[in-house]
């Protein structure tokens, strides 16, 4: 209490003074002008309402439209005193039906129903036609595609996304295979060092990025591992096995002609657009999320493929259907999951960079003014209504479908992205992809996972909003975008070298394809699934299980999200990784056949570094060490190849120390007690930090 | 013979370099220099990957709420008769006998309205990255999981023990992002380099990984590597030395329960301080809980919460039988719960407030956290239950348990904004 007042109120105990009338009178004055104020703002604050009709089930409808706020309009009869929001109809229908006997349950339920799809309607043609900002959207302030938008600081050149401004080297050639495909075979990539020479750096990248028939017999291979129990009388189709599936995955990862368009369509594009075998129930059901998969491969093979059009296509596809549910999101009986995933997975994410690089801005609201209904996941799940997976047997075979059906889509508009300039009324699915591709966070959505897959797991937003105009410039065309990223400053420069993880599958694959083995060699054609498999270090189970260990079953991502890296690169995955590695060299007739090579005992044609390694002088040792350092892509300092040379030119002895080999001893051919060692020394190398990373 | 003093000198430095030269030397420093570290409570920490649907671990079974709660989810509302009843106004799952028994014995207390109140977000990606943290505010957010801040603030300095923690989850964790110490791995069952590799070799592999550069990524391999070479004779002793009675189920959270079991009963005297443990398959967005038939197996989150409840019987039966239980707390943690409303797919949509419990040997068990799930909120425009336990409130009685003080791993506007709960923890 101040002094004036204490002082007044004492005066008031007192018994009449003066200054208590004044005060008094004054407090009333007050009174009087804050209830005028009241009634005045109460008066401003009468909700707007406004009556709009339209055809519900063949019917005429009105309903009132109240403002709830100034930028949310909310549905419900009647109108001023009289108006009874939907919401509350809904509510008192439930609470009447708990209480209803069982005849009286049944009619409240159907008048339930009738409600709940009524107000929807109505919910959505209040929100977009109201007389409120919503009923005029305000234009797309956001860049059309090919708009150049204000980036605060250019990027410097050795970050820029122009070409690359220096002659492309044998180096940045194995760069690019490490990081974009499946690492360097010494026996298959050496012409690409060539072409890099006469055509620079986008007459590699367009020769990777063109699709090459695949070796004869592997696609043949491939299909056979999918069926891993196909004996005589059965029939391959329906009888994929999960197990078949992912050894054909890893075969054909290891063997393929293409090894970046096929990284790009069943590791990044499958990474992004992920579906997860474990939520297919039938046998019948395996053939369509390996069709998936090859439907994404289809997509990085055609140099035309828009993300409107996978957007379009997955959306649409059976095992997207079933896997996040929108085969049973239906009209009156919502399923939120895909229409969530399709904005925050699948294009744009949860949030952007705003244009100065200040702040992120949220993509898409879960509520809006309070109502989920109203949000634009919900929205986006009435747009989305309608479709439905059916299996069909034509001659003994089941296909699966999907069907659209227009009784179970939910007509009429829906508005996303409200009250932004994003603002959009949608009627359907392909109209909710072109929303969200007029979206900015779309492109920036795209451009962050590419960059996060091919260049660094973190990239600035500098990298993203420049990166974000060319995809829009290119119209979404998917290869262009990675074409244009494979050719750029930004990819080949080593500020962010060894800061990918690699894959488990990618670790592999780049690790066989180092020993220069390839499907071709003549001793491994014809041979039965199984023998090829694990000569190519694929054995049925004992990879399979490694790869689990390892934190990746293969078409089995951990999450929704793909695979969760840092599980990539505990103690317990890294000893895996390492324990498997020498399993597999170890396991490979082929590198069996390298000693034999090497002492004259054997094929001398398949293993053509061996010749090389048998260089004469000194330098043998170090010469090794080099030579599987470089295929594996690893610049190992001086440092470490006099420490790897030693290893090499040492056994360990009984009594806990090392003797000395022959190794650096001409007299003595190496091979014939250093194989051993040898397969060591990869495995090692293989465990090197800048081998686990990319 | 007599010896002078600079001979005795002499002998007396070589004894002592033969010591510290010593392959135990490791171990014998160890064991002495973090007496400290014995008798440490240990938390074991569920993550539920998804997002569960508390309302299904634990439904209304009367009054008003029950009426709600039949009408927003007529096919996922259990006969009141199937539930296990607490105080007679909610319902365990009938899957979670386990639970309830320890509920009844004061061992166990729980919310059906726990979560993130400040996390709006339906993410999984970003609710999970909150609740990790035990928090959110905003677009600001604690760095590290709560676990990693609260173990930081118990060693400033440094100087851990070996063992800070381990991390069977397959993803992230509430170790997010933490430094040395924790051992994240899927199983220590087969932990470590196989007989191919002789000492020279792995010598030679760790040399060479000391070796290594030091980007965030490599530091990651390097620190990963490190842990396996400090780890892995200790590990390949510990899961061979250990004995189970009961034995633990065979599915992927009973094997987890077993190996938490393993590291408790090894170095729960070494510095050990928390364990996370992962189950996925909460996110229901499509038959949440088919019913199935009489001999046929569970399904959907009825086969899930019999994984939890059968690990955890285990796990516990196991902790008291080697009288660790008193030392041990096991909560559980989901990033967000489900529609108050079911969908058109007999499933659930992403929520808000959710089932949390917290059970262990010294736990103020026998009652039921904050609010219960308002009935109002099953016609509510969010669709979703309100948050009345935040996580933060937990977890700070649970740093405090760990003789951290809240201050240390929560900014003072998040302490301040939290409800006053109940000890959960007895003298």
């Amino acid at each position: 209490m101040t002094k004036s007042s204490s002082q007044a109120y004492a005066c008031l105990k007192k018994g009449f003074c003066p200054a208590s009338v004044v005060l008094i009178l004054f407090s009333l004055a007050l009174l009087c002008v804050s209830a005028d104020q009241v009634q005045a703002q109460r008066r401003e604050k009468e909700p707007k309402e406004v009556l709009r009709e339209f055809d519900f089930n063949g019917k005429r409808q009105v309903v009132t439209c109240r403002e709830r706020s100034s930028s949310g309009w909310i549905a419900g009869l009647g109108r001023k005193n009289r108006f009874r929001a939907f919401t509350f109809q809904i509510s008192d229908l439930r609470k009447r039906i708990s209480q209803a006997d069982k005849r009286e349950k049944a009619r409240l339920k159907q008048r339930l129903a009738q409600t709940r799809a009524l107000a929807s309607e109505a919910a959505t043609i209040c929100a977009a036609a109201g007389d409120n900002p919503a009923n005029n959207p305000p234009a797309d302030t956001s860049p059309a595609p090919g708009t150049p938008s204000p980036i605060p600081n250019p990027l410097p050149v050795e970050l820029s996304l122009d070409k690359l401004s220096r002659p492309i080297t044998e180096e940045d050639v194995r760069w690019l295979l490490t990081r974009a495909a499946y690492g360097y075979n010494p026996r298959r990539h050496n012409p690409l060092f060539e072409l890099a020479a006469q055509g620079g750096v986008d007459a590699v990248v367009n020769d990777l990025l063109t699709e090459k028939p695949e070796v004869a017999g592997l696609e043949a291979r491939v299909f056979e591992l999918l069926d891993g129990n196909l004996t005589a009388g059965t029939t391959r189709f329906n009888n994929y096995t999960l197990e078949g599936m992912r050894r054909a995955a890893i075969t054909w990862a290891i063997n393929t002609n293409n090894p970046l368009l096929h990284r790009l369509g069943m590791e990044t594009f499958y990474g992004k657009w992920t579906v997860n075998e474990r939520v297919f129930a039938l046998q019948a059901q395996y053939e369509i999320f390996w069709e998936y998969r090859r439907r994404l491969l289809g997509y990085a093979m055609n140099a035309n493929t828009t993300l409107s059009e996978l957007l379009v296509g997955i959306s649409e596809d059976p095992a997207m259907l079933i896997f996040l549910d929108n085969a049973s999101n239906t009209q009156g009986v919502p399923n939120e999951n895909y229409a969530r995933e399709i904005q925050e997975l699948y294009s744009m994410g949860t949030s952007r960079w705003a244009d100065d690089c200040s702040r992120r801005i949220p993509n898409y609201k879960e509520e809006f003014d309070g109502i989920r209904q109203f949000g634009d996941i919900f929205q986006a799940t009435l747009a989305l209504s309608g479709y439905a997976v059916f299996p069909r047997t034509i001659d003994g075979r089941v296909y699966y479908r999907a069907v659209f059906s227009e009784a179970d889509h939910r007509p009429g508009p829906k508005v996303v992205y409200r009250g932004t300039p994003q603002e959009r009324t949608i009627f359907r699915m392909r109209d909710l992809v072109e929303a969200v591709l007029a979206h900015p966070g779309t492109a920036q959505g795209l451009a962050t996972d590419l960059l996060k897959a091919y260049v660094t797991p973190e990239p600035t937003c500098q990298m993203v909003t420049e990166y974000a105009k060319v995809i829009r410039a290119q119209n979404y065309n998917l290869r262009a975008a990675v074409s244009t990223l494979l050719r750029s400053n930004l990819f080949y420069n080593r500020q962010f070298a060894n800061t990918i993880v690699k894959s488990p599958l990618q670790r592999t694959a780049q690790f066989v394809n180092a020993t220069g083995l390839t499907f071709t060699d003549t001793d491994l054609v014809g041979r039965t699934p199984e023998t090829l498999a694990q000569e190519i270090g694929v054995s049925s189970s004992g990879l399979m299980s490694s790869f689990e260990t390892q934190g990746m079953i293969i078409n089995s991502p951990a999450t929704v999200f793909y695979y969760d890296e840092k599980t990539w690169l505990s103690s317990l995955t890294l000893a895996e990784h390492a324990n498997r590695l020498l399993d597999t060299i170890s396991d490979l007739t082929a590198i069996r056949r390298l000693q034999g090579t090497a002492e004259g005992t054997g094929d001398n044609t398949s293993w053509v570094y061996l010749n090389w390694l048998r260089l004469p002088g000194d330098r043998i040792a170090s010469d090794a060490v080099r030579f599987a350092a470089r295929n594996l892509n690893i610049p190992l300092t001086e440092d470490e190849v006099t420490q790897l040379t030693f290893y090499i030119q040492h056994t360990p002895n009984n009594t806990g120390g090392h003797n000395r080999t022959a190794w650096d001893n001409q007299t003595t051919n190496p091979f014939t007690f250093s194989g051993a060692r040898l397969r060591q020394l990869y495995t090692i190398l293989a465990m090197h930090p800048k081998f686990i990373l990319g | 013979m007599m010896k002078t003093r600079r001979q005795f000198l002499q002998k007396i430095a070589v004894g002592a370099a033969g010591v510290v030269a010593s392959p135990y030397m490791p171990r014998f420093f160890f064991e002495h220099a973090h007496a400290q570290d014995r008798g440490r409570h240990i938390f074991v920490i569920i993550q539920g990957g998804g997002g569960w649907d508390g309302n299904h671990w634990a439904q209304p079974i009367s009054g008003v709420a029950y009426d709600a709660c039949l009408a927003a989810r007529p096919t996922l509302t259990r006969n009141p008769d199937a539930l296990l009843p607490v105080q007679g106004v909610v319902g365990l799952h009938p899957q979670l006998r386990f639970l309830h028994e320890s509920y009844l014995a004061g061992e166990l207390a729980f919310s059906t309205t726990a979560g993130i109140p400040t996390n709006n977000s339906g993410s999984h990606e970003v609710a999970t990255g909150h609740a990790l943290r035990g928090m959110s505010d905003g677009d600001r957010e604690l760095p590290k999981g709560f676990f990693a801040r609260a173990l930081d603030a118990r060693y400033p300095n440094g100087g851990a023990p070996e063992f800070l923690g381990f991390d069977f989850t397959s993803g992230n964790s509430v170790f997010l992002d933490s430094g040395n110490r924790i051992l994240k791995a899927s199983s220590i069952t087969n932990y470590g380099f196989n007989g191919n590799f002789d000492n020279f070799t792995q010598g030679t592999i760790y040399a060479m990984i000391d070796r290594a550069g030091r980007s965030a990524s490599e530091a990651r391999v390097v620190e990963q590597m490190r842990s396996l070479q400090n780890t892995q004779a200790d590990l390949r002793s510990a899961v061979q030395g250990t004995t189970f009675n009961p034995t633990f189920p065979t599915d992927g959270f009973g094997s987890a329960c077993r190996q938490a079991f393993v590291a408790i009963a090894n170095f729960a005297d070494r510095g050990l301080s928390a364990i996370t443990m992962g189950i996925g398959g909460w996110d229901t967005h499509n038959m949440q809980d088919p019913a199935t038939q009489q001999g046929q197996p569970l399904q959907g989150m009825s086969a899930n919460l019999s994984r939890v409840d059968g690990g955890l019987r285990a796990l516990v039966a196991n902790l008291k039988r080697s009288g660790m239980y008193d030392r041990v707390t096991i909560l559980s943690l989901t990033e967000f719960g489900r529609t108050a409303r079911e969908n058109g797919g007999r499933g659930t949509d992403h929520g808000k407030g959710t089932y949390m419990f917290i059970m262990g040997g010294k736990v103020n068990g026998g009652q039921i956290l904050g609010s219960l799930v308002d009935p109002s909120d099953f016609t509510s425009n969010s669709n979703s239950f309100k948050v009345t336990v935040p996580y933060a409130a937990v977890l700070a009685q649970c740093g405090e348990h760990m003789g951290i003080l809240k201050e240390a791993v929560y900014p003072p506007e998040v302490l301040a904004a939290l409800p006053q709960l109940p000890p959960l923890f007895r003298a």
